[in-house]
């Protein structure tokens, strides 16, 4: 009779062991997760070399697009989608916001910017930053 | 030490030094920072320009043949081999194992067609020890700053590391080895 009830408590002790081990295994089984957020922002800080002063705000904007078109397609100017979203006049200097995605397409396509309204111009990028509020601050603004 | 091999204009030195080049080589004008390219068919034509190119810092010589490719791999005088879209097809497995053979410092003009610099991104993992990219420019809006230049190698294949060695350490090293001047 002893032996019996030991019998069944070691039966019912292996069943929840060969239990515990199937569920901890499933736990295990984790998905993994792409922890380069592809999305956050990049902001790139450039400025212009050029004989002439003034640009206009669309001008910059609608070179940089057609240079990253020209160089790598509308696909990849869709995915960086490049946008001014500062720029300084009297210094010539601005910030250009992007992806994580797309941000190396936007520097190596800058060069492709040999005129700006018809007016010889350099686009030299300087820094990428994470955040705007660090963008500003190397810009000198608050 | 970020310097730019192949400036076409003496002018621009000022604006590659407003990108951060610390040194600029400046084609055709004798002096320290000179350099003097020269096209080359065959063997005479190499020999001709190395004698009339003293007082030159660099010596690059762009070969149209392939004998002439063989010639300026083996010729000490000639610092750099200059290659381009006219030129690229002269770069075939034995020339790659004779540049690897001399250890010979090879000059990709960015403005070569992405073809190009994706092939040579290639043959400088295993044939080129000294591959340097430069902009070769005419003029100021032809310059490329150092941080689009290593995005566009990254971009045509380049790990991040050799994107860098490219473009911060070959065009350095390149020079101390010819320092003969």
């Amino acid at each position: 009779m002893i032996q019996m009830i030991f019998d069944i408590l070691i039966f019912v002790w292996l069943l929840f062991l060969t239990m515990l081990f199937f569920s901890k295994k499933q736990i295990n089984i984790k998905k993994i997760y792409n922890k380069r957020n592809i999305k956050a922002k990049r902001y790139i800080i450039f400025y212009i070399v050029s004989e002439n002063k003034y640009f206009g705000r669309e001008e910059i904007e609608s070179s940089i697009r057609s240079s990253v078109k020209e160089f790598l397609g509308r696909m990849w100017l869709d995915i960086s989608n490049p946008k001014l979203i500062l720029y300084i006049d009297n210094e010539k200097r601005g910030i250009i916001s992007t992806n994580r995605a797309g941000y190396k397409v936007i520097l190596a396509s800058i060069p492709g910017i040999k005129e700006i309204n018809g007016k010889k111009a350099l686009v030299v990028p300087l820094r990428t930053t994470g955040s705007l509020k660090k963008a500003k601050k190397l810009l000198g603004i608050r | 030490m970020l310097i730019e091999l192949c400036l076409n204009n003496r002018n621009l030195i000022t604006y590659a030094k407003e990108l951060g080049y610390t040194r600029s080589i400046v084609e055709g004008i004798k002096g320290r920072n000179s350099r003097l390219t020269f096209t080359a068919k065959n063997r005479q034509q190499i020999f001709e320009n190395v004698k009339r190119s003293s007082g030159f810092r660099l010596r690059v010589c762009k070969p149209l043949t392939k004998d002439a490719l063989r010639y300026a791999i083996i010729n000490d005088s000639i610092d750099f081999i200059s290659i381009d879209d006219s030129n690229f097809f002269l770069l075939k497995k034995s020339m790659l194992n004779l540049i690897r053979q001399k250890t010979k410092p090879v000059e990709i003009s960015l403005s070569s067609s992405s073809n190009v610099i994706f092939k040579a991104i290639r043959f400088g993992y295993k044939w080129i020890d000294n591959l340097v990219f430069s902009s070769c420019a005419k003029d100021f809006n032809e310059l490329w700053p150092p941080l689009s230049k290593i995005n566009y190698l990254i971009i045509h294949g380049a790990d991040e590391e050799m994107a860098l060695y490219w473009t911060y350490v070959t065009p350095a090293v390149s020079l101390n080895d010819s320092d003969d001047f």
